[in-house]
């Protein structure tokens, strides 16, 4: 019998990815219905034996690890959007927990990385010139230009590999793709895992106009928390993210402000 | 606490010596300890990006061919 909360949270992920475009790769449903079925329901009810029971469904070939991942991610989306106080926290945590353990670990670290002011005012006037022609997508969404020259050299450089594997603790290895991420006001990036292909992935703050509020921050789900941690990241600065473990997202932007970043994939070596 | 209980036993039995057991003890506390990378655990300032033009060709090639962003 698996604990209601969860179980309501997986049944409403089932109906959004039937009803949405969140349906990515088609095995979603199928990992789901499995975890769904009646015969494999659980008595756990503290979330890391929940979450052990989660991830046994992607063992011995039973449902797609990448699919299970995705689907609990958007069954954790819609339960961290609910704000009726630590209600259903037992099964965020559990879901959270999966996640991290499917996605090969969680977590977003500060990069020990200073671009000088010269490479840092080289880059900002580059992405400048590659999304100005740019125009919103639906829903105000998150604007996507691909790497141009320099973006492209500073995604494989020696240095911000070096830095982005001091940061998570493992050698890692550029994944060669990196694009220029523009937030425009008013919008917000719901929570999410990354796509698979991005474990790890590198955001550089270029350009940052907080308007009057304190601007977006970067907000980072955990296990441990009710609430997700919020975490302001300033020009210059570099954060990696440990992007298929992790469920995270950006809290909305005030409509006067606008945000400007890299993202630079990385995966462990 | 078996794996100490059996290690104490061999001690006692003179298969191990206590100084072997002290060695492998720290060997194993080091490695646990150390810091990855050799390189930079400070913040570094970066003035000349260092990268092979090679795989810069690559990022430019395989944002052509695939999704742009990360978030889905």
């Amino acid at each position: 019998m698996t604990p209601p909360d969860l179980c309501a949270a997986l049944i409403a992920a089932r109906d959004a990815l039937c009803s949405s475009r969140e349906l990515l790769r088609g095995d979603e449903l199928a990992a789901l219905d499995a975890v769904l079925a009646p015969r494999s329901g659980t008595r756990a009810r503290a979330p890391d034996r929940l979450a052990t029971w989660l991830v046994s469904f992607a063992g011995e070939g039973r449902t797609d690890p990448v699919a299970l991942a995705d689907a609990l991610a958007v069954a954790a989306r819609l339960l961290a959007a609910r704000r009726a106080g630590d209600t259903g926290h037992d099964a965020l945590a559990a879901l959270l927990l999966a996640i991290g353990e499917l996605g090969a670990g969680a977590g977003a670290h500060p990069v020990p990385l200073s671009l000088g002011a010269p490479v840092l005012a080289a880059l900002a006037a580059e992405a400048a010139g590659a999304t100005h022609r740019v125009r919103p997508g639906r829903d105000g969404e998150q604007l996507a230009v691909p790497a141009v020259p320099l973006l492209a050299r500073l995604a494989v450089s020696r240095q911000l590999t070096l830095a982005v594997g001091a940061a998570v603790g493992f050698p890692v290895v550029p994944t060669r793709m990196a694009s220029y991420l523009v937030d425009l006001p008013g919008s917000m990036v719901a929570p999410h895992i990354d796509r698979d292909g991005w474990p790890l992935t590198a955001h550089l703050v270029l350009a940052h106009e907080p308007g009057v509020g304190r601007g977006s921050p970067l907000l980072v789900f955990d296990a441990g928390r009710p609430r997700p941690r919020r975490v302001r990241i300033r020009v210059g600065q570099t954060v990696v993210i440990r992007a298929r473990g992790t469920l995270h997202g950006w809290g909305r932007l005030g409509g006067d402000e606008l945000r400007t970043m890299t993202a630079i994939g990385f995966a462990p070596l | 606490m078996r794996c100490q209980a059996t290690i104490r036993r061999l001690v006692r039995a003179g298969v191990l010596t206590a100084a072997a057991v002290a060695g492998v003890v720290a060997t194993m506390s080091h490695a646990a300890a150390a810091p990855y990378p050799p390189g930079p655990t400070a913040v570094e300032e970066v003035d000349a990006l260092d990268a092979d033009p090679g795989d810069v060709g690559a990022v430019l090639a395989a944002g052509k061919r695939t999704p742009l962003q990360p978030c889905l």
